[in-house]
């Protein structure tokens, strides 16, 4: 597993900004955004009773994302 | 969201899908699939089909089957909406059943079909004492 993003890993408030989701695989990939204007809402109650993250492409609400396949070295010549 | 490295075989879809769907609630559970009817198609083949389902969580069909009181044992499965159950005796009747396996849970088996495979081979005439020489 290279990436396991859940709102419930998200401790915040009903209908708040959040600038970073953890990442819970273990890798600490976690999705990032410094842009206060750009941070999804945290929404409580909203899959089965369960939390999610609101985007948006119109108000251009979003995360970034480390490289999380990062591409295999090439194997280094034998000669 | 989940990112794996590899990509995920048929059992480890299920089991993510059934631990997603199962905690988000995502999808109903499944019904028992309809429409089941039963071909034979030679003397060891028996062809089935169904209704497909179409539902976004399926996993994969299991197909039963049994001959006269005994029990059903499982023969297969598949992803589609048929199935060629092969390797049969000539002759006989086999009883059929379809359950839909799901993210959100296993369906209620279909409604039983009977169907016999073909008879062996008719002799077109009786052997004869050969009077040769």
């Amino acid at each position: 597993m290279r990436l396991w993003l859940t709102a419930e890993a998200v401790s915040a408030a009903d209908g708040a900004r959040v600038g970073i989701w953890p990442d819970q695989s273990g890798r600490n990939n976690e999705a990032v955004q410094t842009n206060m204007s750009q941070k999804p809402l945290y929404v409580a109650g909203q899959l089965n009773d369960r939390p999610v993250l609101r985007f948006s492409h119109v108000e251009t609400r979003f995360l970034k994302l480390p490289d999380v396949m990062p591409r295999l070295q090439p194997r280094p010549s034998s000669s | 969201m989940i990112v794996y490295d590899h990509a995920l075989n048929i059992a480890e879809r299920e089991a993510v899908g059934t631990y997603l769907g199962g905690k988000y609630a995502l999808f109903a559970a499944p019904s028992a699939v309809s429409g089941l009817s039963a071909t034979a198609l030679n003397q060891s083949q028996v062809n089935l089909v169904w209704t497909p389902s179409n539902r976004p969580d399926q996993v994969v069909y299991e197909v039963q089957r049994k001959t006269g009181a005994g029990s059903f044992a499982k023969i297969g499965e598949t992803t589609g909406s048929g199935f060629t159950d092969s390797g049969l005796n000539a002759g006989t009747a086999y009883t059929c059943r379809v359950r839909m396996r799901a993210m959100s849970g296993t369906g209620a088996y279909s409604a039983e079909a009977t169907v016999s495979t073909l008879s062996g081979p008719r002799r077109r005439y009786p052997p004869r004492a050969c009077a040769c020489g």
